[in-house]
């Protein structure tokens, strides 16, 4: 019940109470009093003279009545006044004893202040202990909203920093941030021109400086997308509960890469000072202070040289690509995976980004700029999240279906004339030698000669038993696509790392849904399913898809890809180390299939040349992939060293690389010489057009 | 009056000259527990303004124990005049009752504080007359109704006297003063309440009130509109409306009286924080904590011990003086000390409803407690009354 309703109805009870008390007090005290009165007037004769006794004694009980009803009222006043009493003090009561406890609380907040001490952000390491994003200082020089209205702080403030006035004002217009909240004018200031302001405060109403701790990116971009970047916490990421860490307006928080996906474990825990404040909020002294818990630094699985070797790699390549005449090629992607444990050992997405952009929040122009279809968006990291159609490279995968489901055996020969016309003259789909032919191959020479016909023939032939015309509709199977679903295509891979793209492995049911308003293409045709055993068609797998794959296809098993290796202390001690995981879902394959394929990607290694110069055998495969939207085909290389007992996988696509796989290949093979300790010098790219 | 056969008083006790006598007489005059509740409470109130204005220079202890000091003089003034005379005084009471009133909007002496004239410069003194007004206000009142003998005989009679007291309550509302003018109804209505008014003209009054308040209500907004500023409620007399029937509205604003109000009271659980240490009045949280939030200040700092204990000290006062009046002779007595009690409840009911949240804020003193030495030497002198009343009661003996 509520307090004030019980403290009325107390009063009201203590009132009736005294009232019942009084009026009964009262009426004997009357009494009492009436006969006392009558005896004494009587008993001493002070009756005047003329008056008899008679009327004496009726005035006297007349005024005794009369009196009694005045005195009654007071009564009732007594009453009434001990009913207010009552009020008050069941109020009292309720307030003082009942909710003491609270309002002590609230006394307390009143004298005392919390200000939140910032929590150091962890270091991401590369695997070896070596920075690769740390903190460092900043002189920051910041001045609230209201400097706007004086003309001439922002003049000396100007002259100080040897910033424009307009860039001065627009900062402070800045709406981004909250109202209260001082806006950053420079970071990194001299220490001359902070020193002056500190001298001068009597110049600089309103202006602070203060040593801030900003994120340092220690090689540029490199890794940029893998790392990624922070920004302040926006209103939509205070939306989100996070079970650690309880966030500030005006935190940083971690937004693309391994800074978002450890975010938790980066971020550490706030510290605490309070103060006792007086009634205008000023602190008088220190009551108490919980100290910050610094995040914690990760070790990724990068090795800060490859990875930078390979960021050069692939500019390099993309860059003589062009020069060689491909002038379309502009991006591009490598990435090399550890085949021990599925750790990323570099991760290269061109075109990149300066993380340290948005350390203070990006400014819009650039955010514009940098999503904007003439950038070629910069920001996404193409190892995870570019789709493309695995060519060639997915034959290898088609190839162990076909063997799984006894489509070919191991004295499966087809024939190549350069041109497959199964399903008649007009629908004739040629290979990639034509107007030349393979002739009869089988199918380690398929592989190695990576012969489009032998796999129609396949495609053909899944077509025909699971999913023919003939066959009724509710009966019709999938087996191809399960196949290569379990290689790990279709869907994400897992890795550590935010927006991995799922990729897509096409079928008859996805056909249908996607095309449901033309019916007229919805239908599943033979040449969705050849086109798929070459890779090409509604096809798309992200380049980590496609090395995870080769890697499963190496170490004959799918681990999980990761970045994270591990926590470390402040000692160098590791706190949490990454354990390996199995993929989920594991292909099932004889051993004898995959013998096959991998003898058909060692001759095609050995035919290609690229690497000759290694200590180690190597299995290798190239893709030309047909990109209806682009100017010229994207390309690819994939290969995994040593053969024998596999250490590395290392896949490198080329959008609009051009013709053949040679600057997919180039990539890999300088790639796997940076694994191997050879020197095969810079690839050859004129100085001038070369990227930092 | 004409059927009451006057008692005469009976002989002294004892011949005079005899000084154990002559003590004796005192001591039957003096009404020792109504004088020890006195010094208890002044005592009190003291030690708590004492310790709210500790450090604040706009306070003056000093002026503060003057004010008790000049206050026990005219008690004693008060106290030594047969105050039956007074019951004849009807009119000039009335005059002088306007004068006071209208005092404070005079040139020259008039002076201005927190948008009201209710105070007056006098030899550099400023004093609200308006506090002396509600004394005057009640023995005028009490002249007029305790004429009657007891019963208000018809309605004309009864409005004469409600007509009569809405003339200070209306003056006072010109200053404007709403506590002072609320102060004056709750004198009124205790004094008709008493001198046998008819149940149902007090109950019609009072209704019609009500009624006329929440006209008031409802035109005030639309008279706001037309006038195009505020006639009859000023904003922040709304404000204290709102905040009042939603007590958590807007802390830091509009609110925060309240709210500081309850805080500190809370905080000071059952034995407060000690006489001195309340954060609350200390710091500065608690506006106007000598004057209209001294409650709050006792309550911090005393808890609700303390609390009780200036409680059971105000039931004592009432008590005692309602003991008064009924043992008085003279109905105008009577009348007059349920007018000075009329005052007082409904200054504890306010001041100290207020600060629990109970009633809406309006800025009327504590009696005996809260700093201001007017309403201090006022309440001394309604004392003088009091004690004037018991030494003239009927020396029946018992």
């Amino acid at each position: 019940m509520d307090t004030v309703t019980l403290a009325i109805l107390l009063g009201v009870g203590i009132f009736i109470a005294c009232l019942v008390i009084l009026v009964s007090l009262l009426r004997l005290r009357a009494r009492k009093q009436e006969s006392q009165a009558l005896k004494k007037s009587f008993g001493r004769h002070h009756i005047p003279e003329g008056v008899g006794i008679h009327d004496v004694r009726k005035a006297k009980v007349h005024e005794t009545i009369r009196r009694r009803e005045g005195k009654g009222r007071f009564y009732l006043f007594a009453a009434l006044v001990a009913g207010i009493f009552g009020v008050l003090l069941a109020r009292l009561w309720s307030i003082q004893l009942l909710s003491g406890d609270t309002y002590m609380k609230l006394a307390e907040q009143n004298m005392t202040s919390d200000v939140s001490i910032p929590a150091t952000r962890g270091r991401l390491l590369d695997r070896k202990g070596r920075e690769l994003v740390g903190n460092r200082p900043s002189m920051t020089v910041a001045a609230a909203r209201s400097v706007l209205e004086d003309r001439n702080i922002i003049h000396r403030l100007s002259l100080v920093l040897g910033i424009p006035v307009g860039v001065l004002r627009r900062a402070l217009l800045d709406d981004t941030v909250g109202a209260q909240s001082d806006r950053i004018l420079a970071q990194d200031a001299s220490m001359r021109s902070i020193s002056y302001i500190r001298e001068h405060p009597g110049l600089f109403a309103g202006v602070t400086v203060e040593e801030r701790t900003v994120r340092s990116y220690s090689y540029g971009t490199a890794a940029a997308h893998l790392l990624g970047y922070i920004g302040p916490v926006t209103e939509t990421d205070l939306l989100v509960p996070n079970e650690n860490i309880a966030y500030e307006s005006g935190d940083y928080i971690g937004k693309s890469g391994a800074e978002l996906a450890f975010e938790s474990l980066l971020q550490g825990i706030r510290g605490t000072r309070t103060y006792r404040v007086d009634v205008d909020g000023n602190p008088t002294a220190l009551l108490s202070e919980v100290p910050p818990v610094n995040g914690s630094d990760v070790c990724l699985t990068i090795d800060l040289d490859l990875q930078r070797r390979t960021d050069r790699i692939l500019s390099d390549v993309i860059t003589s690509s062009r020069e060689r005449g491909f002038e379309h090629a502009n991006a591009g992607a490598i990435i090399v995976l550890d085949l021990a444990d599925g750790g990323v050992r570099a991760m290269s997405s061109y075109p990149g980004f300066r993380p340290e952009e948005f350390t203070n929040g990006i400014s819009q122009d650039l955010w514009d700029q940098m999503n904007s279809t003439d950038s070629g968006y910069p920001l996404t990291n193409r190892a995870i999240a570019g789709l493309y159609p695995a060519a060639s490279t997915y034959k290898v995968f088609s190839g162990l279906a076909g063997q799984k489901y006894g489509i070919i055996k191991e004295d499966t020969h087809f024939t190549c004339n350069g041109i497959w016309t199964e399903y008649g003259e007009a629908w004739g789909q040629r290979c990639w030698v034509y107007p030349g032919g393979h002739g009869s191959l089988n199918f380690e020479e398929a592989i190695n000669q990576s012969c489009d016909i032998y796999f129609y023939n396949v495609g053909a032939s899944f077509y025909e038993r699971w999913s023919g015309e003939d066959i009724d509709e509710d009966r019709r199977e999938n087996p191809l696509q399960s196949c290569l679903k379990s290689w790990g295509f279709g869907s994400p891979c897992g890795i550590d790392l935010p927006g991995e793209m799922d990729g897509r492995v096409p079928d008859a049911a996805w056909k249908k849904q996607t095309f449901a308003d033309t019916p007229e293409d919805a239908r599943w045709q033979p040449g969705d399913m050849t086109s798929l055993c070459i890779g090409q068609g509604d096809l798309l797998v992200t380049p980590l898809q496609l090395v995870n794959g080769y890697a499963g296809i190496a170490r004959e098993k799918m681990l999980v890809p990761h970045v994270f290796d591990k926590v470390i202390d402040g000692k160098g001690e590791t706190v949490i180390a990454y354990a390996p995981e199995e993929s989920p879902v594991q292909p099932s394959f004889d051993a004898a299939h995959i013998a096959r394929v991998k003898d058909g990607l060692k001759r095609m290694a050995a035919r290609s040349g690229r690497f000759d110069h290694l200590p180690v055998a190597a299995a290798s495969k190239t893709g030309t992939a047909e990109v209806i939207s682009a100017k010229a085909e994207t390309v690819w290389f994939v290969a995994y060293a040593p053969f024998e007992k596999p250490e590395y996988c290392v896949v490198c696509v080329i959008e609009q690389g051009g013709e053949g796989s040679s600057s997919a290949q180039l990539g890999v093979e300088y790639t796997f010489a940076a694994l191997y300790g050879v020197d095969l010098g810079e690839i050859i790219v004129s100085e001038g057009s070369r990227e930092r | 009056m004409a059927i009451t056969p006057r008692m005469e008083s009976p002989k002294p006790l004892a011949a005079p000259g005899a000084f154990s006598s002559h003590l004796r007489r005192i001591i039957g005059l003096a009404n020792i527990p109504l004088l020890a509740t006195i010094a208890a409470l002044s005592g009190y109130g003291l030690l708590v303004v004492g310790s709210a204005i500790a450090g604040s220079p706009e306070y003056s202890f000093r002026r503060q124990t003057m004010g008790i000091v000049i206050g026990v003089v005219l008690l004693l003034i008060f106290w030594r005049v047969d105050y039956r005379r007074f019951s004849a005084w009807f009119a000039p009471l009335l005059v002088l009752d306007i004068i006071l009133i209208i005092s404070p909007l005079l040139p020259f002496i008039g002076v201005t504080i927190n948008g009201a004239r209710s105070w007056v410069n006098i030899f550099d003194q400023q004093l609200q007359p308006g506090e002396l007004a509600k004394l005057v206000t009640i023995v005028m009142m009490a002249a007029l109704v305790s004429r009657y003998g007891g019963r208000i005989p018809t309605v004309k009679d009864y409005l004469r006297c409600l007509l009569i007291l809405f003339i200070p309550i209306v003056l006072i509302m010109l200053q404007p003063d709403l506590g002072t003018g609320m102060v004056l109804f709750a004198i009124g209505a205790a004094i008709l309440f008493a001198g046998g008014a008819d149940w149902k003209w007090l109950v019609l009054t009072l209704l019609a009130l009500v009624a006329l308040i929440l006209l008031a209500f409802f035109i005030d907004p639309l008279l706001d509109q037309a006038a195009g500023h505020d006639v009859f409620l000023k904003q922040y007399q709304k404000n204290r409306l709102l905040v009042f029937m939603d007590e958590d509205l807007d802390p830091s604003g509009v609110g925060y009286n309240v709210q500081q109000a309850k805080i500190a009271i809370g905080s000071g659980g059952l034995f407060g924080k000690g006489l001195g240490l309340g954060t609350q009045s200390g710091l500065g949280f608690l506006p106007e904590a000598p004057t209209d939030f001294i409650f709050c200040v006792l309550a911090e700092e005393l808890g609700f011990v303390g609390c009780l204990g200036l409680i059971l000290l105000y039931a004592a006062l009432i008590g005692l003086s309602i003991w008064a009046a009924l043992r008085s002779e003279e109905f105008f007595g009577s009348l007059a000390i349920i007018g000075i009690l009329g005052m007082w409840v409904f200054q504890i009911l306010e001041n100290i409803g207020m600060s629990c949240g109970l009633m809406p804020i309006t800025g009327i003193p504590l009696p005996f407690v809260s700093y201001g030495s007017s309403f201090m030497v006022v309440n001394f002198m309604a004392l003088g009354l009091i004690l004037s009343v018991w030494s003239h009661r009927s020396t029946r003996p018992s």
